[in-house]
């Protein structure tokens, strides 16, 4: 156990020499700024669609009243309040009804909330004496008064005091309601609010079979509960019952967000892709050195386990501290996408939080162990002398084998930041035609012109006979680095390839984007979407 | 002999497969080659290049695997030993000093020596390989890398790195091929004084005649099998 130990702080030690040493020889720097970009575009984007997103959340449960909300046409099934209970989640009950309220002669068709103690759940409400000054309160109506809308005060001549008519029942007007974020979807409808407590209502005489009623239970509490009862409550909804959380809160601006997201995400995803393969073509004197290093190594006499350990360290370090720069720009990055960008969205971002860290670094790690774990495996059985004669880097690995991790992290990514299957499918399938296209065309050039050449080779004069003799050199050459040609052409045909590709789609992500969202998006929430949304695109492309 | 063999080949086969053309080529460097090799001996291989020295030597030390036939280092059969069993022989007690010198890039001339020692976690292991290089006559070259050195440099920087671990056999494939009849001397010196001093068994691949003959025994490869020759 001891002796575990020290060798493993041994081989920490070796594996952190060795990486300082293969930095200060300049053999990994352009491995380490690929991979930094990456990860930097990664989480640049997961930071800002994360702050949009909490953003939209926190916004959804204002509007919401609560963090989940039961709507039904009938009275809401006793059960799902005693499960509330029974999970430790807070609950209010409203009912909202259109009615008439009579006030003097005058009377006015009114949409009417009642509500229970402890509403609003989530947010706040606004109320003043007068119209245009007010302030913020956690409360709810006392039992037999009223807080109407200023539309509703100026429709009936109302004034803080008066006394109106609701069905059977009299209420005082204590203030005037002048914000109510719960008000939401409904906010153009067409008749003004009036409040008033819940425990007024069977004095009003206004609830009778066959009532257009809409009956409310807002629930709150964390998030994992709330989880939890959405999961278990849903399947048992009956007819005229639905269950809201704050995700389809304000769909028209969850649906802008996930093509923003898409769209964002695919642009990770091309700097993903580009770095791969900068990764996969530069990472060739890290690997050579590396594997000299593990051959001497076993001259020297450590074990194949030491190796391989020394070998997963030194990659964890270079993932790890690769990771942690990137993660560094992508957090500055995402503050200039938040300051681009996000105001549209919303008034202010919540902070970042800290799941994006762990999305750079695990996408540090994938794509640094797909480029060195065909090595790994190709020198599993080898002796020291193989490797130290350079056999393996010239024959024992299949092309095939070399690049099959790559092309899975590459393909998983597309799947991960495309957030639709049809369009990461359609890429992954345009990516390997264009594969399988350039290894046709560059073996059919190499064969082509060796065919020529084989023919014309001993006719022509002498001077004819040297040009094509140095060309036949050049096929030659070209021919001997088939595998590492193609795999250059491949590459840089394959980061244009998605570029263009982007370029295509974009259009028609910035249109679904904006026809995502009404003509009538409330200011307070989408800031003039329209007319900025051709501004934005411009900008950020 | 008095002392127990600690090197012995037993009729060792080795051919490279080469694949030319797309036939199998068989190239068949040793043929049924014996050797023995006692403690405390200094034993010079010479032979025409490409007769196989070098591939004798990597055998010997295991660090490749013959197609046929046996090598024992200190009694112990390195066909019953997998790849990490020979490392481990290796480690205990095997110095190798390549032709090509075979220096990591990435690594100064210290760090190079170091690491054989660091891989036994020695503690001096800084100090002992400063002493090496000292003793090579680079102690100003310490903080270079390889590509900043000349050849005979990093010959010498290969040497106090198989030096600096104080093994009980020392394999040196043309140890003083690139150095000068000074520095030359003073690398045999070295090897010598090791051998005199703390009883390392040397074996030498050498072109070097005046390397040769101070050693006891002198070797020749010639077609696949070693010829004693007549000592001076
Ligand atoms: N990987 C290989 N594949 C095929 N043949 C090889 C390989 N390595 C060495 N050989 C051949 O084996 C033979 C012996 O090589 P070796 O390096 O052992 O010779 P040497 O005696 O050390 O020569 P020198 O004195 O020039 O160093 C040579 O003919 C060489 O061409
Ligand atoms: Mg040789």
């Amino acid at each position: 156990m001891n002796a575990m130990n020290l060798a493993f702080k041994l081989n920490v030690k070796l594996a952190w020499t060795q990486t300082l040493s293969l930095w200060r020889a300049g053999a990994i720097r352009v491995l380490v700024f690929a991979l930094v970009l990456a990860v930097a575009s990664i989480t640049a984007v997961s930071f800002f669609t994360q702050r949009v997103e909490t953003a939209l959340n926190q916004q959804g449960s204002l509007l919401l009243g609560g963090d989940l909300a039961i709507s039904s046409d009938h009275p809401v099934t006793d059960q799902f309040e005693k499960r509330a209970e029974t999970l430790g989640i807070t609950t209010v009950k409203t009912y909202e009804f259109p009615s008439m309220v009579v006030y003097g002669g005058a009377n006015q068709l009114t949409e009417i909330k009642a509500v229970g103690p402890g509403f609003p759940l989530r947010g706040d409400l606004t109320i003043g004496q007068e119209a245009n000054t007010g302030h913020v309160v956690k409360a709810t109506p006392k039992v037999g008064e009223a807080w109407v809308e200023p539309r509703l005060a100026h429709l009936l001549g109302l004034r803080v005091g008066d006394e109106v008519e609701v069905g059977a029942r009299k209420l005082r007007v204590s203030a005037i309601l002048l914000r109510e974020p719960s008000r939401g979807g409904d906010m153009f409808s067409f008749a003004p609010r009036l409040m008033m407590n819940a425990a007024d209502l069977p004095s009003t005489k206004l609830i009778q079979f066959g009532s257009r009623v809409k009956y409310q239970l807002l629930l709150a509490s964390a998030p994992k509960s709330i989880q939890n009862y959405f999961a278990q409550t849903q399947p048992e909804l009956s007819r005229g019952e639905k269950i809201e959380d704050v995700r389809n809160a304000r769909p028209e601006i969850k649906s802008a967000l996930d093509k923003a997201q898409q769209f964002l995400g695919l642009s990770a995803m091309v700097s993903v892709i580009l770095a791969m393969v900068a990764m996969l073509l530069s990472s060739l004197p890290y690997i050579k050195q590396s594997l000299d290093t593990f051959a001497l190594m076993r001259c020297f006499g450590a074990s194949q386990h030491t190796v391989l350990q020394v070998l997963a360290i030194q990659t964890l370090f270079i993932a790890f501290f690769s990771a942690v720069l990137g993660v560094v720009l992508g957090f500055c990055a995402q503050f200039v996408l938040a300051n681009v960008a996000g105001s549209l969205f919303l008034d202010v971002l919540p902070p970042v939080t800290a799941m994006p860290v762990l999305v750079g670094i695990l996408a540090s790690l994938a794509m640094m162990f797909a480029v060195v774990l065909p090595h790994v495996w190709q020198m599993r059985n080898l002796t020291a002398m193989n490797i130290l004669r350079r056999e393996t880097l010239t024959e024992s690995i299949s092309v095939q084998v070399k690049f099959l991790p790559a092309a899975l992290v590459m393909g998983a990514m597309v799947f991960w930041q495309a957030h639709d299957m049809k369009l990461a499918l359609s890429t992954i399938l345009a990516i390997s035609i264009l594969c399988v296209a350039i290894i046709i065309i560059s073996y059919g050039l190499v064969s082509l012109t060796n065919r020529l050449f084989n023919q014309s080779f001993f006719s022509g004069s002498f001077g004819q006979r040297q040009v094509i003799n140095s060309i036949k050199i050049g096929v030659l050459s070209l021919k001997h680095r088939f595998s590492l040609s193609t795999v250059q052409m491949i590459g840089f045909s394959m980061g244009l390839m998605v570029l263009i590709l982007l370029a295509l789609i974009r259009g028609d992500l910035i249109r679904n984007w904006q026809a995502s969202l009404p003509l009538d998006a409330p200011n307070r929430f989408v800031i003039n979407i329209q007319t900025s949304a051709s501004w934005w695109s411009k900008s950020f492309l | 002999m008095q002392s127990p063999p600690v090197v012995q080949a037993l009729d060792l086969n080795y051919e490279f497969v080469s694949n030319f053309n797309s036939h199998d080529n068989h190239i068949r460097i040793l043929q049924g080659l014996n050797l023995t090799i006692v403690a405390g001996e200094q034993v010079a291989i010479v032979g025409s290049s490409g007769s196989g020295k070098s591939t004798l030597l990597s055998l010997l030390a295991g660090l490749d695997v013959p197609t046929s036939g046996s090598v024992r280092i200190q009694s112990q059969a390195f066909s019953n030993l997998d790849e990490d069993g020979r490392a481990a022989m290796r480690a205990k007690s095997m110095g190798f000093v390549f032709q090509s010198f075979q220096l990591l890039p990435s690594l100064t001339a210290l760090e190079n020596v170091m690491l054989p020692l660091q891989l036994k976690s020695h503690p001096d292991a800084k100090a002992l390989s400063l002493e090496a290089l000292n003793k090579v006559g680079l102690s100003n070259r310490v903080q270079h890398y390889p590509k900043q050195l000349s050849g005979g440099e990093q010959q010498r920087v290969a040497i106090a790195r198989a030096f600096a671990t104080q093994p009980a056999i020392l394999f040196a494939d043309e140890p003083t091929g690139n150095l000068d009849n000074a520095t030359g001397q003073l690398i045999i010196d070295l090897l010598f004084k090791m051998n005199a001093e703390a009883g390392t068994t040397l074996v030498l691949v050498t072109h070097d005649v005046h390397l040769a003959n101070r050693c006891q025994r002198q070797l020749k490869l010639e077609n696949g099998v070693l010829n004693e020759l007549a000592t001076a």
